[in-house]
């Protein structure tokens, strides 16, 4: 019996895979963005508001993740450039989206053709946190009516955040959520996050969020 | 929930590395897991003995260590464990922390013959 050193990281082959999938983002001058909340938490309004938003000058791709269906790709079709749906149900991860899963949608994107591609992921707070895609932005879509303990239950997911959006901000009067004890704690794992509390029902505070995300892209 | 692809891919490299040894059996495998992440060491097992069957870490011992998650205080660089969810630094009382340590999960060793 010899014992053998192997300091070997179980997610390096996909890290490796996220590596490739940043540089064919780069090389096609498209700023890629992983959208990652719990089930219900509006992701796919977020998405509509967010093309709806920028569309005027931006070629807009989804990529959609879900465990099944395409309800959600069928919801963006007409609003995006392209939409590519993954269904995770069967794959090695059903419960969240991996490099390889981008990697393989991506060859089914017209990226040369494209500015934005926004990445719907499954909706978990958990396991999306784990996976590095390739993407430039993580944002974490959180919403009032799911309380203001989340960054508490997983810190991870936040901890790792460019930007955090406080979605259904129209609830407020409605729901015991502290705006204020919710952005302090997410702050605490993570100082340089970016907060947007908007309503993609009512449209309140989209505007702030979609002009930030202009401005992250290549060419600003 | 996400074991079934992590197993996959530990498997993988074990195979690798004992192909690399020359070795013909695989006895134990240590992992080492942050408690940051969500992986469940009873859910890599359970994935783990279907998956290597037939393979030169069939019935290979898994033995997981846990780290904790460890904290660097922004304020007075105090590295410290948390004591409870409320991540707080002992020594300043400050509440702003980078994570320093909990993220980990990597194979650390195997013992083959």
């Amino acid at each position: 019996m010899r014992k053998i050193e192997v300091v070997q990281g179980i997610l390096d082959a996909n890290d490796a895979t996220a590596e490739g999938n940043r540089a064919t983002f780069d090389a096609n001058g498209c700023l890629a963005v992983n959208i990652m909340a719990s089930p219900g938490a509006g992701k796919t309004s977020f998405i509509l508001r967010t093309i709806e938003g920028l569309s005027r000058d931006t070629r807009i791709a989804v990529i959609e993740g879900d465990m099944a269906s395409t309800v959600d790709a069928e919801k963006v079709q007409g609003a995006a450039s392209a939409v590519v749906q993954i269904n995770t149900k069967g794959m090695p991860e059903s419960c969240a989206l991996v490099a390889d899963m981008v990697h393989v949608a991506l060859s089914r994107l017209p990226l040369d053709q494209l500015d934005v591609v926004l990445i719907e992921n499954v909706g978990n707070l958990l396991c999306p946190a784990e996976f590095n895609l390739g993407e430039h932005l993580r944002i974490v879509v959180s919403s009032t009516p799911e309380g203001d303990d989340k960054p508490i239950k997983y810190p991870l997911i936040f901890a790792d955040a460019d930007a955090v959006v406080i979605n259904k901000s129209d609830l407020l009067p409605y729901v015991d959520f502290d705006m204020d004890r919710f952005t302090q704690e997410v702050r605490n794992l993570n100082p340089r996050v970016r907060f947007f509390p908007l309503s993609c029902k009512t449209g309140e505070g989209v505007a702030e969020w979609v002009a930030w995300l202009h401005d992250q892209r290549p060419s600003g | 929930m996400h074991e079934y692809g992590i197993t996959e891919s530990l498997l993988h490299i074990v195979e690798e590395k004992a192909k690399e040894a020359g070795a013909t059996r695989v006895a134990t495998i240590r992992v080492v897991v942050g408690a940051l992440t969500g992986f469940v060491p009873d859910c890599i097992q359970f994935y783990y003995e279907t998956m290597s069957k037939g393979t030169v870490a069939e019935g290979a011992a898994l033995e997981f260590e846990e780290l904790p998650v460890t904290l660097r205080c922004r304020k007075c660089a105090e590295v410290f464990v948390p004591e409870s969810r409320v991540w707080v630094c002992p020594k300043c009382d400050s509440t702003e922390v980078d994570i320093e340590g909990g993220r980990e999960l990597y194979i650390k060793e195997m013992e083959v013959s």
